[in-house]
């Protein structure tokens, strides 16, 4: 009797399973060109480079307008539709956030067009590895876009793996000694903190009976399980998430790897993941801690963390010679920052948050696009190669004057903007629980802001201010026969860090031209 | 009930109980009939025919890693095709969903299956399964200069400064 | 039947066996092995679990996938420790350290 039941539901979730793949175009058509990158590499070999970034670009293209017609299909249902039997949940907070995910891949791809690395090994141009590198990066897409997407641990087991194992690989794309010690330890951290991740998720499952965390029953046997047990997995499992953000204490990662890996890979990794991450967190938050019934300070939890993570971030930045290093510490502290955003809980707080982060992408993603191009120059990524590039090519010295502004929050750019909505979407946090700990968080946030300045600005000083070593410029040119200097940047990577910079600009007087693209999604809050 | 009965671990342990035994009565009888008469040829460790050199601790070939890698593709396979393939081919799933069950379970691990294979044929186009043989080759080098010459370069050198063609 | 009381000690011991492993070995390898032994406590625990969990029968599809995940990961690790050796000449950790300089 039994048997024909589960027989006869069978046939609805095979049906169903049948309509659910209509919803997931995007991804469908993000695996499609994966493989047909692979089979190019097959037939093509090494010849017709330019085809495989055509062909990625095309790609994510296609996904982008894909997700912006799934934007403009969602707009009736306002909680959004459960696939797969409850598997994900396709809501329009997953739809932003995968189109952030598209956008920012798309420049990465248009970076690396002209990335090369210190020994030449990584040179798209050349490389004979480059139908590897793009399918690679869009199996760390993928695993973000399914992130972004999921409520249910497994398909978030599944989607955070993708992306790690993809990032380990490509983390390496150097080929140098460099980039296989980052490697090397990113993997070691990665599969501690995701083994610890699973761990807590497999108490979760012991404690609740299911792995969806929008079931009913998982929030029931949440508040009725022993607080010690809960807290335990829920611990464990947060801790996978921090270390996708690259949040405290699981931060270590993230210079070693910033340092290492290839400049284009870093920007991605910057934004991409860290996206993904912060949007399964607001999930986790909502569905896990927001339902612990018992008397447990979750809020103060984040709020301790977010404190480390700024502290960690901003205080060892200062001491940073090489610019990846410190933009790696300087991810850290955004971190922090956009982790305020997620303890608010309210819906301002999700609304600064999806702000932060899309600002974020732009100005990282602009940082270190002007970053590469500066290294082709000088060779090099310490800081104190950055003298006189100001004066030298001034158009770059005031794009990434703006970048770095724009970074540490301050007008006239978006990043104020961003900072603004995070501390009134704290301040707001504050008065409606008056926890002390939020105040706290509010001052050594602010103090923080402060304390980024020295940093940020340290770049562009020694871009305008400092006198270059003119025998080191001169060397460097003395092999060319004409003996004229002229600046070697690519025009395509100048028009391209414009595009970036501009809309940092635009979204500080039209703020709002985001903000009610922002307004349109439902919050679960 | 519970006394005269076997659990699924009680089965377990006989099977491990009736195995060490048979074992134990093989060995044991072909130490019976065996002729004793052993020399150091016999003695040697067992290395599929070859002689044995160095120890076991030895490093390995880079080589074999690729090999254990794309071994690993296809072994982990199973863990997802075993459970399949125990709720493919039932007739009453079929039944009940009117042949939808099949042709589903059919493509999506033809789906599998297939990314699966293109990692293998990339692997295999871009010759990763290919053994290169170490390639001895013997430096031929045609001097122009007579080797009487170099003879007596090396007469006047002394010995210890020889050149060596 | 065996009591979930044993599954959860045993999948502790491994954990704790894993992660202490993890924090005291400098060479890579036996690190990755430590990584095994957390997963396999969580794989455990999921398959302890699952009979909990009647109508369906995730854990124990969810502890496959993690088989396959933790496979695929030794894979990526194995080629990355290879690399590792081929510059460094070692496999110890803490003797990886070139950056940060």
């Amino acid at each position: 009797m039994e048997k024909s039941i589960e027989v006869h539901s069978l046939g609805t979730q095979l049906s169903e399973i049948v309509e659910s793949a209509f919803f997931v175009f995007p991804e469908i058509c993000l695996l499609a060109f994966l493989l047909l990158i692979l089979i190019f590499d097959l037939i093509f070999r090494q010849k017709l480079l330019w085809l495989f970034t055509i062909t990625a670009l095309l790609g994510l293209f296609l996904t982008t307008g894909l997700l912006l017609q799934q934007w403009s299909l969602t707009a009736e249902s306002s909680e959004g539709l459960s696939l797969f039997s409850r598997m994900i949940q396709l809501d329009r907070l997953a739809i932003y956030f995968k189109i952030l995910i598209c956008v920012s891949a798309v420049f990465t791809v248009l970076i690396s067009v002209n990335y090369k690395s210190r020994a030449g090994s990584f040179h798209l141009r050349s490389v004979k590895r480059i139908g590897e590198y793009y399918t690679v990066l869009f199996g760390l897409l993928l695993g973000a876009m399914l992130l972004s997407m999921s409520t249910h641990l497994l398909i978030i087991y599944l989607a955070i793996e993708l992306i790690s194992i993809s990032s380990y690989i490509l983390t390496n794309f150097n080929f140098d000694e460099r980039s296989t010690e980052a490697s090397i330890k990113y993997i070691l951290y990665g599969g501690v903190s995701s083994g610890v991740m699973l761990y807590g998720m497999s108490l979760l499952y012991g404690l609740t009976g299911t792995l969806d965390m929008t079931h009913p029953s998982f929030q029931e046997n949440i508040a009725a399980a022993p607080m010690i047990l809960v807290l335990f997995a829920g611990l464990f499992t947060l801790g996978g998430f921090l270390f996708k953000i690259s949040s405290a204490p699981f931060h270590l990662w993230a210079p070693d790897v910033y340092e290492g890996a290839p400049t284009p890979v870093v920007a991605l990794f910057s934004v991409v993941p860290k996206a993904a991450g912060f949007v399964v967190l607001m999930r986790y938050t909502a569905h896990f801690f927001s339902q612990v019934s018992f008397d447990f300070p979750w809020q103060t939890l984040l709020a301790v963390i977010a404190i480390i993570t700024l502290l960690l971030g901003n205080f060892a930045a200062l001491w940073q010679k090489n610019v990846k290093r410190m933009m790696a510490y300087s991810s850290i502290a955004h971190s922090g920052f956009i982790l305020i955003g997620v303890l608010s809980t309210s819906s301002f707080g999700m609304l600064s948050v999806l702000f932060y982060v899309s600002v974020y992408a732009l100005m990282n993603l602009a940082a270190f696009l002007i970053i590469i191009m500066i290294s082709r120059e000088t060779g090099s990524e310490e800081i104190s190669q950055y003298r006189g590039l100001g004066e030298q090519y001034p158009l770059i010295g005031v794009l990434m004057l703006i970048a770095m502004i724009s970074l540490t929050g301050l007008p006239p750019t978006a990043g104020f903007t961003a900072k603004l909505f995070i501390f009134s979407s704290l301040w707001e946090a504050y008065q409606s629980s008056d926890n002390l700990m939020l105040l706290l968080l509010l001052v050594f946030g602010l103090f923080n802001t402060v304390v980024s300045l020295f940093y940020y600005l340290k770049i562009p000083y020694f871009m305008f201010f400092k006198k270059s070593e003119t025998t080191f410029v001169a060397d460097r040119f003395s092999h060319q026969r004409t003996g004229r200097r002229h600046d070697k940047f690519y025009l395509f990577d100048k028009i391209l860090a414009i595009v970036l910079i501009f809309p940092l600009l635009i979204l500080f007087f039209k703020s709002n031209w985001l903000i009610d693209f922002i307004h349109t999604i439902p919050f679960e809050f | 009930m519970q006394h005269n009965q076997l659990t699924g671990f009680g089965e377990i342990l006989l099977f491990i109980i009736g195995a060490i035994v048979f074992v134990m009565i093989a060995l044991l009888v072909a130490r019976l009939i065996r002729p004793h008469r052993p020399n150091p040829e016999k003695l040697t460790t067992y290395e599929c025919g070859e002689d044995p050199t160095g120890t076991a601790w030895g490093q390995f070939n880079p080589r074999f890693y690729i090999i254990a890698l794309i071994f690993i593709l296809f072994d982990v396979e199973i863990v997802f095709l075993f459970p399949w393939a125990t709720v493919f081919g039932r007739q009453e799933l079929i039944a009940a969903t009117e042949g939808l069950w099949g042709w589903f379970a059919l493509a999506e691990m033809f789906i599998f299956v297939a990314i699966l294979a293109l990692g293998l044929a990339y692997a295999w186009a871009k010759g990763f399964l290919d053994w290169i043989k170490p390639h001895v080759k013997k430096p031929v080098y045609r001097s122009p200069i007579p080797k009487a010459l170099y003879e007596q370069v090396n007469e006047r050198n002394g010995k210890n400064k020889a050149i060596d063609v | 039947m065996i009591p979930i009381e044993h599954y959860l000690i045993v999948s502790a011991l491994l954990f704790c066996i894993g992660l202490v492993t993890v924090i005291i070995k400098k060479n890579a390898i036996v690190v990755l092995m430590g990584i095994e032994l957390i997963l396999n406590a969580a794989n455990i625990n999921l398959v302890a679990f699952s009979q909990f969990d009647a109508s369906r029968i995730q854990g124990q599809v969810f502890s496959l996938f993690v088989i396959v995940i933790a496979a695929a990961e030794a894979a990526v690790a194995m080629a990355i420790v290879l690399k590792v050796y081929h510059f460094f000449k070692t496999a110890d950790v803490s003797e990886v350290s070139d950056l940060r300089k």
